[in-house]
């Protein structure tokens, strides 16, 4: 095997190995562990937010009322949203950056090992809070995860209860923001200088930045609707002299912001695996960084292009419009720079590889019907509409959802030592694509024809689009299966997968993680590892054998 | 003669062109099915 594993004896690190047992992650301040306990986490959420789908779906699969009460339809959309957003989506990122950061950037763990296991432990606690008002009286939220007043003041004994896990999923989110944030700053190795750290470890850090800046504005958006219901303010009551219209601004200042949180660290991903499986550096890597900061930047002067039709101010709705149209600008030069890097590149299409490409073209789907909701004067026909379901699960789930299975796929060997099955691998692939494409596109038509979203009923000539998407929802659910199997067996062995994959398992891969053991030993980079430009930057030399895995 | 690994990378390169194109031709062929039946529509 040929050796270019220089670190590869940190293998001797490993002195202690973790605790037996359950305690081991309840006490855990391991990152790699911390990492796993968000990714399972994140999962069965996923799972619990995919079966809400799948109500909301079986539901609509014809006009009429078949199987749910509408209240109950109501607070499937709210939770759906609720669950896949704080608890799938973020959580998954946050389990990425737990595992990856500290490897990628040659240290030891996280800066703030216990504040990690806090806040990984609240989440549990956040979520049983908030599942648990689907058993109250009253039933669950159900006024939209967007919890606008004065409807989600009507919320019944669920609404305390929405709000504090609100304020839950903050505090972890602030939380791992920080620890983020700090161990970039302070803990690189040796050599590993701001434009030499790989994209992944880039886009968390804004991303971070964004967390941090916007998480306490939803805190305190919440906070002001629980005074308002409980507490005799009136922020947003009109009778009171308040305003119900500041709430939406205040929790789109927040929720714009939030759009990027969930897709920054997911360009990181793409932009680490298109390079590895097109044999060549990322082209065009600073303007990479700096594209990424200014859609950051750029997120907090967006957000009222979520509520053109409150009637604002001519100059307002002009400003909103051409800043979010701005947005294509940066967010061209990625694409544009995954597709240079691409181009005469040496490429192999597995399974990460096929990910990323299904997310450079279906998230691009979801950026153009974006542009369009960003016209002023037609978002006034779009609002409300399914087209806006459409667009921002194109950008979520073949966008963030895709990125975050490719990720799971790239690095699940250096996780656990063993490769996944690449037969079982591409044909989740090929049948989430067509099938994500064959939920979501339709609503693009059933949204434009004036379907309204959040009803559990519609007129009989949107039932064609509506059969499609409802047939597309339960195979994309039922292809997640073929996932989860082919990533336990990798977890545990099954079937006799056996361990020992080479340190660099992909062949086009480069990064400090590729030089540590495969499966990662329970410590690395105790001791800084010397970071050198080929390995960083450099395309590998191409005399460098495969070794284990063969590729393609 | 070119070394194994260059040889590799020119039959990967020419087999992703004819990927590439068999894509092409599928997407264009959904994409005309799509627009077909849109004005054939009874």
């Amino acid at each position: 095997m040929a050796h270019h594993d220089t670190h590869a004896d940190h293998a001797h690190d490993d002195h202690h190995g973790p605790e037996k047992g359950i305690m081991r992650w309840i006490k855990t301040t391991n990152h790699k562990d911390l990492g796993t306990l968000y990714l399972f986490f994140a999962f069965t959420m996923f799972f619990i937010g995919g079966l809400m789908s799948l109500v909301i779906r079986a539901e609509l699969f014809v006009p009429g009322l078949q199987f749910v009460q509408p209240e109950f339809f109501n607070q499937m959309t709210t939770m759906h949203a609720l669950v896949m957003i704080f608890g799938g989506v973020m959580p998954a990122f946050v389990g990425l950056a737990n595992w990856m950061v500290p490897m990628m950037i040659g240290c030891s763990d996280l800066a703030l090992p216990r504040v990690n296991n806090w806040g990984f432990w609240i989440l549990p606690f956040a979520f049983g809070l908030l599942l648990s008002t689907l058993f109250m009286d009253g039933g669950a939220p159900a006024g939209g995860w967007t919890m606008y007043p004065p409807l989600v003041l009507q919320t019944g004994e669920a609404f305390p209860f929405l709000i504090f896990a609100v304020h839950l999923m903050g505090i972890s989110s602030i939380t791992g923001a920080i620890n983020v944030v700090v161990t970039i700053l302070n803990m690189r190795a040796p050599g590993m200088t701001l434009l030499k750290m790989p994209l992944f470890v880039w886009t968390w850090l804004i991303t971070a930045y964004l967390l941090i800046a916007v998480m306490p504005v939803l805190a305190g958006a919440v906070t002001m609707l629980l005074t308002d219901k409980y507490f005799g303010t009136s922020f947003f009551t009109a009778s009171g002299g308040g305003d119900p219209v500041l709430f939406q601004h205040i929790f789109w200042f927040f929720g714009h912001p939030e759009v990027y949180i969930m897709i920054l660290p997911a360009f990181g991903i793409v932009s680490t695996i298109i390079p590895t499986f097109a044999r060549k550096a990322l082209f065009g890597y600073d303007s990479m960084v700096y594209a990424t900061a200014s859609i950051a930047f750029l997120s907090f002067i967006v957000w009222a292009h979520h509520m053109f039709t409150v009637g604002m101010p001519l100059a307002g709705e002009l400003f909103f419009m051409f800043a979010t149209m701005l947005i294509a600008v940066p967010t061209g030069v990625k694409v544009f720079n995954w597709v240079a890097t691409m181009w005469k590149g040496s490429m192999t299409f597995e399974t990460p590889m096929l990910f990323a490409l299904g997310f450079v073209f279906l998230f691009t789907i979801g950026g153009f019907s974006g542009l369009m909701l960003a016209i002023t004067p037609v978002d006034f026909q779009y609002h409300d509409t399914y087209f806006v379901v459409a667009h921002f699960h194109y950008v979520l789930v073949p966008g963030a959802v895709f990125s975050i299975i490719a990720a799971v796929y790239y690095w699940i060997p250096k996780w656990t030592g063993r490769m996944y099955n690449e037969f079982w691998g591409k044909v989740h692939f090929w049948l989430s694509a067509i099938f994500i494409n064959l939920t979501f596109f339709p609503q693009h038509f059933a949204g434009l024809a004036g379907m309204q979203r959040r009803v559990p009923d519609y007129a009989v000539q949107f039932t064609d689009w509506n059969v499609i998407s409802s047939i597309g929802a339960f195979g994309f659910f039922a292809a997640q299966f073929i996932f989860i199997i082919n990533i336990l067996a990798c977890c545990y062995g099954w079937f006799g997968r056996k361990q020992g994959l080479p340190a660099r398992v992909w062949e086009g891969a480069h990064g400090l993680e590729w030089t540590v053991p495969s499966p990662a030993p329970y410590h690395t980079f105790e001791d800084p590892p010397q970071v050198t430009e080929a390995e960083l930057t450099a395309v590998h030399d191409k005399t460098d054998a495969l070794d284990g895995h063969k590729l393609a | 003669m070119d070394s194994p690994r260059v040889d590799q990378d020119r039959q990967r390169r020419r087999r992703n062109l004819v990927l590439f194109v068999l894509h092409l031709a599928l997407a264009a062929a959904i994409l005309g099915w799509f627009v077909w039946s849109v004005v054939h529509r009874p």
